[in-house]
């Protein structure tokens, strides 16, 4: 079953000034792209190839020899649930369940961000920060590299890309700016829907 | 929503560097010609090099990425 690059679900300039339209062009339009072509070349004539995407990385998660092919899978599947965790005119503080749930499980929001952004910066080389519900508990987790919460039985509600080709273009090697800039566009609806699906 | 314009990869040349496929992809930056390097190998594929503005330095970047990557699992 391949696996299509899907449209940016904004416009490539409506997150400016936090990612700038030349970032989402390159991001999306080359890198995104690659691996998801990467993985449609890799997946195509195995057995693998009838499932949908999500299954396939839970299902080759642990088997080494498939790590190619989980790398791309991942990537793909990844990119897609970070474009819809940022949308225009966004940022600012969670309502409603999330709101509550993110009170509860972590004290306040402003410790939520603590920890969000902690994880963003401590995340070594390449990775991804995000806001998981574990069981019935809302976390902040890093993974590396491609790995994603679905290998773990986490449900991931939000995303941060950390590999620098996601901030290098707007702020260099200044990944704490770029964490910045993303939480003035992170899509709190999109982890809502999330966590009410979950 | 604005339709996908695209671009893929413009492969300008590959090789071998300890074990890694370095590629190096063209793109075009506000006029400007940039560089991306990707980093392959069984396990894993990575934008090593995001942009950088010629060949020269895409390849030392890409190098440097890699040698961090190799010491860093040592």
């Amino acid at each position: 079953m391949s696996y299509e690059l899907p449209p940016l679900p904004y416009d490539y300039s409506a997150l400016e000034p936090h990612v700038s339209k030349n970032t989402l062009e390159f991001h999306h339009d080359k890198h995104h792209a690659a691996y998801v072509r990467k993985y449609n070349d890799a997946v195509q004539g195995t057995d693998l190839d009838s499932k949908p995407i999500e299954e396939v990385i839970k299902a080759i998660a642990d088997d080494s020899e498939q790590s190619g092919l989980f790398n791309n899978a991942a990537q793909a599947w990844n990119h897609t649930f970070y474009w819809h965790s940022m949308k225009p005119d966004a940022g600012g503080q969670p309502t409603g369940e999330l709101a509550k749930k993110i009170e509860a499980d972590f004290g306040s929001f402003e410790k939520f961000v603590d920890a969000f952004k902690s994880a963003g910066a401590t995340q070594f080389g390449s990775g991804w920060a995000w806001l998981v519900l574990d069981g019935n508990t809302l976390k902040v987790t890093k993974t590396p590299d491609a790995v994603n919460p679905l290998t773990s039985g986490q449900t991931p509600l939000m995303t941060m890309d950390v590999w620098e080709h996601a901030y290098y273009l707007d702020y260099q090697n200044q990944r704490p700016s770029y964490i910045d800039a993303f939480l003035e566009v992170v899509n709190w609806d999109f982890a809502a829907q999330n966590l009410a699906a979950a | 929503m604005e339709e996908s314009q695209t671009d893929y990869l413009q492969i300008v040349i590959s090789f071998t560097y300890k074990g890694w496929k370095i590629t190096l992809d063209q793109g075009e930056l506000d006029g400007q010609i940039i560089y991306s390097a990707w980093a392959d190998n069984e396990q894993c594929s990575a934008v090593a090099v995001p942009y950088a503005p010629s060949r020269r330095v895409a390849i030392q970047r890409a190098k440097q990425w890699i040698d961090r990557r190799l010491t860093s699992t040592d």
